[in-house]
């Protein structure tokens, strides 16, 4: 997850999502869907997932933070592949390794 | 108030005053929100006979109920102006401004004034502050941009104008993140004369609504439909490029003063799919955005090689600099969009006026010395010179930098006749080709010429009135009003149709949903409805949307009629009448849209009258005592 800063629980479970922070358009439909689902507010600035761009342009990484509940919820809103639910890219494509 | 900041933050520059007023619950019904609220803004704020340039005219920002809240598509921010260009209402929707604005509690802005010197805004939630912007002064847009981004972080939304709009050239454009317009009509110029930079935002509020777990479902409802478009992958690689082809094909891509269409071969060869798809580099969506039809272009090769600048509207580049001045590849068009955005100035009124001037001089019109004995030859090294002459007002380059009727005070009247223009501005595209409602919105639009109120499905070349029909069930049209729409022996009433397209298209802009067709095509009234409900709580009827909509559209009007409007300024072209074009190489004349027809002045005149009574304004154009008070503007309007 070149770019990625994913806190990594120390859970048994796997962290629900691929990341390519290199495929981020920088929407933030991801920080608000997750606002709107954990804080029940849409707050995309205080969302449990940061885009940090540089200069309006390129994102630079996309930041998981502390109180991220690996829901899985953003990734299911980004149209740019930018975050894939891996039990969907297992579905979709047998095999592929996570970057 | 859920689903509202509840907040209209108003700024007066001349004396630093800053103040937060409640929006009041029923003025936010009455209203609604975007385009409608600025309308309401412009027409309280903004008194009749002032001067566009002066302190007294308002910048105003407006955002949406949908705004925030995870729908997609509904992230556009209305901004409205007195303009300097036309004297009229001018409103741009663009940018996701708004949506940040309302995350940092207000829902709109009203900035007033001038300030004694150079400044920029912050506005981070409560804590507003008018800084100095001394040494950002003569900075272009982008690197106004990049210094604030790095002065106050990334994560701002900023609006900023380089140079020509610092000098207040009428043709100049203002910028949200580098990129999207706030424009035509001078937006940046109203900036320039305000003393204002830039203002930058940043929103931690946020917002609740009032039903969050049912939003959400209809959120990710309307996702899924979004997603099955099948059209989408197109769309998200080529934005507006998606219609370049068939548009240089069947012909509307004018040039030489709109005298003829552009060759398609060449426009095929040389701005087509394949060569747009080398200096694409990456999707730049606004927020909340699934499509993106904006990107960053980046040349890997060739002239210029190696720059980069992000994009709002490829098809209104080549549309501009490609064709009209013959230039020979893509690079050379990224590089005359960089150079304008970079100094503020809006492209589509730049070429078109140099064009203009261009056809003058070939025709032997006028001569070198008027463009300071300098030849215009349709190439690059011209554009980029005339670009950077209107910025730094030098020379003739002080005359265009105004605009029409600047050129014709300092050339003579007499030049009106040669020009395609109306109130000032220059036309969005060619309507002879293929006349549908966005044709006659050039002629009636509000806001006009730019005709985006009535860009509808008749922008499409053969749709049936079957078609149409299916259009206006989605859009909320009553059987009476299908009725007086489809009762025309074309099979539908052109003139009424762009009442209700404009009807729609407005509700749309109330809304902030974008009208590139995938995200449009997701939202009917029945639905807009409802997601009202959901975000704000309020029950409304779906007429009562609608209202709003035409609340809007007389406001806007009414604003007009006093700065002096009158029916003769809703027309076309003198020349559209007078002399046919060479579309394609053939000899036409402004035709209907199944080009049945020739078009004359007393069939236009006789579709005003029919616009005008579907609209129940007079036969002058002005509204009605009995229109006004149906639709409760009837107490708010000035005596």
């Amino acid at each position: 997850m070149a770019g990625a800063k994913t806190k990594v629980k120390k859970e048994s479970r796997e962290f629900p999502i691929l990341v390519y922070p290199e495929k981020c358009a920088g929407c933030m439909t991801c920080q608000v869907m997750c606002s709107i689902r954990n804080l029940g507010e849409l707050n995309p600035l205080k969302s449990y997932i940061r885009v940090n761009r540089d200069h309006g342009i390129r994102t630079t990484s996309l930041e998981f933070t502390e109180d991220c509940t690996w829901c899985g919820y953003c990734a299911r809103f980004c149209n740019y592949g930018a975050l894939v639910l891996k039990k969907l890219a297992k579905t979709e494509n047998e095999g592929e390794e996570e970057k | 108030m859920l689903g509202y900041a509840g907040q209209i933050l108003k700024i007066d520059l001349s004396t630093g005053n800053i103040s937060k007023e409640k929006l009041e619950p029923e003025v936010a019904r009455k209203f609604v929100g975007g385009i409608s609220m600025s309308a309401k803004l412009l027409y309280e704020t903004v008194k009749p006979n002032t001067d566009a340039l002066s302190p007294e005219n308002a910048l105003i920002a407006s955002s949406t109920p949908f705004s925030g809240t995870g729908l997609i598509g509904a992230n556009k921010t209305d901004w409205t102006i007195k303009s300097p260009l036309s004297g009229l209402a001018s409103t741009a929707t663009s940018g996701d401004f708004g949506t940040h604005l309302k995350w940092a509690g207000y829902d709109n802005m009203v900035i007033t004034g001038k300030a004694p010197k150079p400044v920029y805004i912050t506005i981070f939630d409560d804590e507003i502050q008018i800084r100095d912007a001394s040494d950002l002064w003569g900075k272009d847009t982008y690197e106004t941009s990049d210094e604030l981004w790095d002065r106050h972080g990334n994560e701002c939304t900023l609006f900023s104008i380089g140079p020509a709009a610092e000098k207040m050239a009428r043709i100049s454009m203002a910028y949200t993140n580098k990129q999207a317009t706030a424009g035509r009509k001078g937006t940046g110029a109203v900036l320039g004369s305000k003393n204002l930079k830039a203002i930058v935002l940043r929103g931690t509020k946020g917002l609740r609504v009032a039903h969050t777990k049912e939003l959400n479902a209809k959120i990710e409802e309307i996702y899924q439909q979004f997603l099955k478009d099948p059209n989408l992958k197109p769309w998200m690689d080529l934005g507006t490029t998606i219609a370049v082809e068939t548009y240089g094909q069947e012909g509307k891509a004018a040039w030489k003063n709109w005298h003829e269409s552009y060759p398609p071969d060449r426009w095929v060869s040389r701005f087509g799919v394949k060569e747009f798809m080398k200096v694409r580099e990456i999707a730049l969506p606004c927020v909340l955005c699934p499509l993106s039809c904006r990107l960053v272009y980046k040349l890997k090769d060739g002239e210029f090689a190696g720059l980069e600048t992000p994009q709002a509207c490829n098809m209104g580049a080549i549309l501009s600099y490609g064709s009209k001045f013959d230039l020979l590849n893509y690079n050379q068009v990224v590089k005359c969009h960089d150079t304008a955005n970079r100094l503020s100035i809006d492209t589509n009124e730049f070429t078109c006026l140099l064009d203009f001037l261009m056809d003058l001089q070939e025709r032997g019109i006028i001569d070198e010395k008027v463009t300071d004995g300098m030849k215009l030859e349709r190439n690059i090294d011209t554009v980029l010179t005339w670009l950077h002459k209107v910025a730094d007002r030098e020379g003739f380059g002080n005359v265009i930098a105004d605009g029409y009727y600047a050129i014709f005070a300092a050339l003579g009247e007499e030049l009106v006749k040669e020009a395609v223009e109306r109130r000032g501005g220059s036309l969005d595209f060619d309507p002879r080709g293929l006349f549908g409602t966005e044709g006659f919105g050039t002629a009636v639009g509000v806001c006009g010429p730019h005709a985006t109120f009535a860009l509808g499905p008749l922008v499409i070349s053969g749709r049936t009135p079957e078609q149409l029909r299916r259009y206006c069930a989605r859009t909320g049209l009553s059987e009476e009003e299908s009725e007086r729409v489809f009762n025309d022996p074309l099979g539908f009433n052109i003139a009424r149709l762009t009442r209700y397209v404009e009807r729609w298209n407005v509700l749309l802009d109330i809304m902030g949903i974008c009208n590139r067709p995938p995200l449009a095509r997701l939202y009917s009234l029945a639905l807009i409805t409802e997601l009202y409900h959901l975000v704000t709580g309020i029950d409304i009827k779906p007429e009562e949307l609608l209202a709003a909509a035409e609340r809007c559209v007389n406001l806007l009007k009414l604003f007009n009629i006093e700065q002096g409007a009158t029916r003769k300024d809703d027309c076309l072209p003198e020349r559209f009448y007078t002399e046919p074009f060479l579309l394609l190489g053939k000899e036409t004349w402004l035709q209907d849209y199944y080009n049945t027809k020739r078009l004359t002045r007393k069939d236009i005149e006789h579709w005003l009258d029919e616009y005008y009574e579907e609209r129940g304004w007079d036969k002058n154009g002005n509204p009605t005592s009995e229109t006004l008070t149906a639709i409760g503007l009837k107490n708010e309007v000035r005596a």
